[in-house]
């Protein structure tokens, strides 16, 4: 299986132990990413707030330069990343005075787009595309004993369901429950962790980070799974503030790709584990077989 | 949030315009897209949210010194210029243009960051920067969208 | 093409209606009438501010006489609303009624059109066509057939149960035909009933009862329609009789077999408790169930299932021997002359709605499980209990749960509203507890419901405005540990609010029946786009359907609450009397027939047919056509190789001239 990749800047920045992850687990399931070439920021929420047009010109040029490659999906593991291509397509779909900006722009630097490659997220090409059964296959450390929050965060799932359900996606859960980690029930898994709100407006924003994390601590979870990069940063990076505020909320949140190379045996120095703020304790001991 | 989503999309329908670009409100939305798949009547309020802060943009009426605003702008203009965004130094601008006493109470996550070699102080930035300026430059003709003004 | 007529004969009156401001607003209809006036065999042509009153009417019946006209066109409104009328002034004025053609004028023209110049061209145009067409017209008959006296009526709830109640109280014989093992349908399960408050069993009980006692009523519980043939006051009903596997003959509902069953105790959710019991698999639906008939669910039953069980049920009813292992589905045939469909409705899945939590947190309840609980006949004796078992001291209503939502149903179900202050009351009379209802809008139009209204809130049941967006289990304060979490914003007071609660109450909404498109073909009536079965006119035939002798009544045509469904009930069973006691209907001729000599009898109209009107004649070979089935669609006609079938209405020279006559330039 072959992929065009977009890694988008965080992966290459704050959330690289996202891309330091998923490489080595994609390679262990045969997963081939191929790298767009000279790809550009996707824009995120940050430019759509300020010029739509220009947005979707921008994340257009990444669209046109992944067609190129002939690949049939482009992944991009990024949730800010998977919304603005897919919204992008959305509106090159629905808007002709988009349409035509954004064509005269692909045009003018000798790009062509048309419409058609599906965009997609690591979580729906491993449950979907691989499968559990393949991915139970590579377990070889199975997560016996850990409990594990599945935290989606909001861009994923919303607006554009695709693979999984808005409100209550399981596809994580199900993934997680196949490395043998114990899912807790966790219902605020598609709440806002704060989004860029934490930077700009930390009163508004880390309360939104400190209800996720507390209520993982209640109902017991050992680790937070993410998918997200500013999920994970805001989830791992303000304890210090956010212990000064509201007490202490001591849990870990790393990549669920993080998880999945550690059942897959692979070694902990390779997985990034080592860049969180708050680190995961070794893996519990696994029962004695009978 | 002084207004709620509900009110903005009540004083817009009012023709409340300074009311509703001089408000807080919008640039709160985070874009979950929690309200657009929850609205009864399927209104795609995080769409209109980015609409309204674009127009405040434009009209440079968008509340003094307030953080979220700067920070689209600062995005906006590394994109232009490197095609890529280094978040590290993203968020250093943005200190220093909305309230650098941010830095020094934020120093303990800094320090996090180098330690967990995370903080990147070279710029990312793509090779065909030229062809990239050129695209989002061609979108220039139509007279309605102009630079965005500097908040006085 | 000949005709029957001497061309010199015709004599044409033609007639255009100003409609008020409607027509003559757009169209000039004196210009119009002048234009006809210069065709051929038009003797008189008029305008008149409104044809279709008396004196309108009377203008056509005196020219009739005074200048011998034969032939009439009026140009108007649409042939529905009054085609109808000007047959009957042509009748009256001493002409065969088909002597007429009607030009629609209104909704073809002025009501569509602004353009006035053109708009009266094209009325021209269209009165031209008419009155090339009139010509051709012949004299024709209108058919009687006669109609069957019994009714079927479909579905056991209040609806069909008043239907079935008003005819068989009028005499006539009634099928009463339910799903279920016992009628009553949702009102049975109703504590009490707004905004009266009074005990719903005791209104609904007797009417029961009466069902039950009435010799003109042959109750058929258990049963379904399987197959519906015929026409108005001729229907033959196929009714699929599910084996009970207990001899309704012989039961008389002691119940002494539930007690010997070999399961001690019930095992299985109980469909009248919705879930909130658990019966055996032989039970009785519920206390006041009619027929008092147990019955034995094939799925769960031992010995149905694996032939393997005691069969203590049998030796209990050793003496009257009821139980009946052996019996079998039957298919019984019925002859009725109309139908009255009363299939009712289903619940909203609150699953649909994941925030609102339910089936994830224990104590967030529909309003018709918590209807089960306040009611003393209900699984907890009338207590309202959590399933924790603990009394709440605090509750919260959440109305439009499935309703007035683009994402689920658009519709407002019209009775959550009051259904919920019912119970909010009857939560603060049984538990003290503090009650607060989420709505959007407070839909209280009904007699004496604003009052009901007031009176809630005077009882201090908190109101807040706004539609409920989770139900959480997080708590940010200590009050809130423990508790649900209603998150919503107040819309009155502007501020988004946290409520904690104990319990929560999803007010939800109707839908149309699951198989409602399967029963919409079965009695070939038509569905709204949300699946509400629909009525002939909105107005003015509110439970007709399209199909002739079938009748909507209840919540399958919409929602609405149980007075409303009582009265339609009252007006279907009305409407199918009047069918039976004038004893016939009369059929418009404008039916197809076969020119035997013509047919070559290829058999390719007859799959064509929607109707199954026509068939082969076993001893000449040619295709014929049952009138009385026949409903006029064409398309037998312009499906015939050989042009043997034509219709009344619409011969080849009637609609020849008539195309000539539209695109005639004057």
């Amino acid at each position: 299986m072959k992929y065009a990749y977009f890694p988008g800047c965080s992966l290459k920045g704050l959330g690289r132990a996202y891309e330091e992850s998923l490489l080595p687990v994609m390679e262990k399931l045969g997963v081939e990413l191929v790298e767009l070439n000279d790809w550009n920021c996707c824009g995120a929420t940050a430019y759509m707030s300020v010029d739509e047009t220009k947005a979707c010109i921008l994340a257009a040029r990444n669209l046109a330069i992944a067609e190129k490659t002939g690949s049939r999906d482009l992944v991009t593991p990024c949730s800010a990343c998977y919304l603005v291509l897919n919204k992008t397509k959305h509106y090159l779909k629905d808007s002709p005075e988009i349409r035509g900006s954004v064509q005269r722009a692909l045009e003018g630097a000798g790009l062509r787009y048309s419409g058609e490659m599906p965009v997609r997220h690591p979580l729906d090409i491993l449950v979907h595309d691989v499968g559990l059964d393949v991915i139970r296959e590579k377990v070889v450390r199975p997560l016996t004993g850990l409990k594990v929050a599945p935290y989606y965060g909001c861009q994923v799932v919303r607006p554009y369901a695709t693979f999984d359900d808005a409100w209550n996606p399981t596809t994580m859960d199900r993934l997680l429950a196949t490395l043998g980690a114990e899912v807790v029930p966790y219902p605020l898994k598609t709440k806002c962790c704060g989004g860029s709100l934490t930077g700009t407006l930390p009163d508004t924003g880390l309360r939104l980070t400190y209800i996720l994390l507390k209520e993982a601590v209640r109902r017991g979870a050992d680790v937070i799974a993410t998918i997200c990069p500013l999920c994970q940063f805001n989830l791992d990076a303000y304890h210090d503030q956010l212990t000064r505020q509201w007490g202490p909320v001591p849990i870990p949140t790393v990549y669920f790709t993080q998880l999945m190379g550690l059942a897959f045996g692979l070694p902990e120095s390779q997985l990034g584990l080592r860049r969180n703020f708050v680190r995961m304790k070794p893996l519990p001991a696994l029962p004695a077989r009978a | 949030m002084e207004h709620s989503p509900r009110q903005i999309m009540a004083l817009v329908r009012a023709d409340f315009k300074d009311e509703v670009l001089r408000s807080r409100s919008i640039w709160l939305c985070a874009s979950c897209y929690a309200c657009t798949v929850e609205c009864p009547r399927e209104i795609r309020i995080t769409d209109i949210m980015y609409a309204l802060k674009q127009r405040a943009i434009l009209e440079g009426i968008y509340p003094k010194r307030f953080p979220i605003p700067i920070l689209a702008k600062e995005f906006f203009k590394m994109v232009h210029s490197k095609g890529r965004i280094t978040e590290t130094l993203l968020v250093m601008r943005l200190f220093l243009r909305a309230n650098w006493r941010a830095v020094l109470s934020s120093w303990r996550q800094g320090i996090g960051l180098i330690r967990t070699g995370r903080f990147v102080l070279r710029h990312e930035r793509i090779e065909n920067r030229a062809q990239l300026a050129g695209m989002l430059d061609s979108d220039l003709h139509d007279e309605r969208r102009i630079t965005p003004k500097e908040a006085a | 093409m000949k005709t029957n007529l001497t061309n010199g004969d015709i004599r044409i009156g033609f007639y255009i209606c100003h409609c008020g401001h409607n027509i003559g607003g757009v169209v000039d209809c004196t210009a119009v009438a002048h234009e006809i006036t210069g065709l051929p065999g038009v003797v008189v042509s008029r305008d008149y501010k409104y044809m279709c009153s008396d004196p309108g009417q009377e203008l056509i019946r005196n020219d009739i006489r005074e200048h011998a006209l034969n032939r009439i066109v009026v140009a108007s409104c649409s042939p529905l609303l009054h085609e109808h009328t000007f047959r009957n002034a042509v009748e009256a004025g001493g002409l065969n009624r088909y002597f007429f053609q009607m030009v629609n004028i209104r909704e073809h023209d002025s009501w569509v059109h602004t353009d006035h110049a053109k708009a009266t061209t094209k009325a021209v145009a269209l009165a031209r066509a008419a009155v090339l067409r009139v010509r051709f017209h012949r004299a024709l008959e209108t058919t009687r057939v006669a109609i069957h006296p019994d009714v079927l009526v479909v579905g056991g709830g209040i609806s069909g149960i008043h239907a079935a109640l008003t005819l068989a109280n009028a005499g006539k014989k009634v099928y009463l035909v339910e799903r279920d093992p016992s009628i009553g349908g949702h009102m049975a399960k109703f504590d009490k009933t707004f905004p009266t408050l009074d005990c719903a069993a005791c209104i609904l009980t007797p009417k029961m009862s009466a069902v039950r006692a009435n010799k003109n009523i042959k109750l058929w519980t258990y049963s379904e329609v399987a197959k519906v043939d015929g026409y108005v006051g001729n229907y033959t009903v196929t009714v699929r009789r599910k084996p009970r596997y207990v001899n309704e003959e012989l039961c008389i509902g002691c119940q002494e077999c539930i007690e010997a069953c070999v399961f001690k105790e019930g095992k299985y959710p109980d469909e009248f408790n919705v879930g909130l019991s658990k019966r055996k698999p032989i039970y009785i639906p519920f206390p006041q169930a009619v027929p008092q008939v147990v019955v034995i669910d094939p799925e769960r039953c031992l010995q149905l299932k694996s032939g393997r069980c005691k069969k203590t049920c049998v030796e209990a009813c050793a003496d009257r021997q009821a139980i009946d292992f052996t019996q079998k589905e039957e298919m019984a045939e019925i002859k009725v002359g109309n139908i009255i469909v009363a299939t009712g409705f289903k619940l909203f899945d609150a699953k649909r709605i994941p925030q609102y939590g339910y089936g994830l947190y224990p104590n967030v309840v529909t309003s018709i499980e918590l209807e089960r609980l306040v009611t003393s006949s209900g699984p907890t004796g009338g207590e309202i209990i959590m399933r924790d078992g603990r009394t709440p001291q605090s509750v919260a209503f959440v109305l439009c749960v499935g309703s007035r939502d683009f994402r689920t149903n658009r519709w407002c179900s019209r009775t959550c509203c009051m259904h919920s202050m019912k119970l909010a009351q009857l939560v603060r009379e049984h538990t003290g507890a503090d009650v607060t209802v989420f709505y959007l809008d407070i839909r209280a139009p009904g007699k004496g419901c604003e009052e009901f209204y007031d009176k809630s809130l005077k009882d201090g049941i908190q109101f807040v405005r706004g539609r409920v967006a989770e139900v959480t289990d997080w708590a940010l304060t200590p009050e809130e540990e423990g508790k649900l979490v209603i998150r919503a914003e107040d819309t009155l007071a502007g501020v988004v609010r946290r409520i904690p609660v104990d319990m929560i109450v999803l007010a939800v909404g109707m839908e149309p029946q699951a198989d409602s498109q399967a029963v919409r073909r079965l009695f070939n009536m038509s569905c709204g786009s949300e699946g509400w079965f629909l009525e002939k006119h909105p107005k003015l035939a509110p439970v007709s359907t399209f199909t002739d002798g079938v009748f909507i009544a209840g919540c399958c045509q919409g929602p609405k609450d149980i007075p409303d469904s009582i009265a339609q009930a009252g007006a279907a069973a009305a409407e199918a009397m009047a069918l039976i006691d004038r004893g016939y209907i009369e059929q418009e001729p404008n039916t197809a027939y076969v020119v035997e000599e013509d047919c070559s009898g290829c058999k390719s109209c007859l799959p064509l047919c929607p109707y199954t009107a026509i068939t082969l004649d076993g001893t000449t070979q040619k295709a014929t056509i049952n009138a009385a089935l026949c409903k006029g669609c064409g398309t037998c006609v312009a499906a015939c190789p050989s042009g043997s079938i034509r219709q009344h209405l619409f011969e080849d020279d009637e609609i020849f001239s008539e195309i000539e006559g539209v695109l005639t330039h004057a």
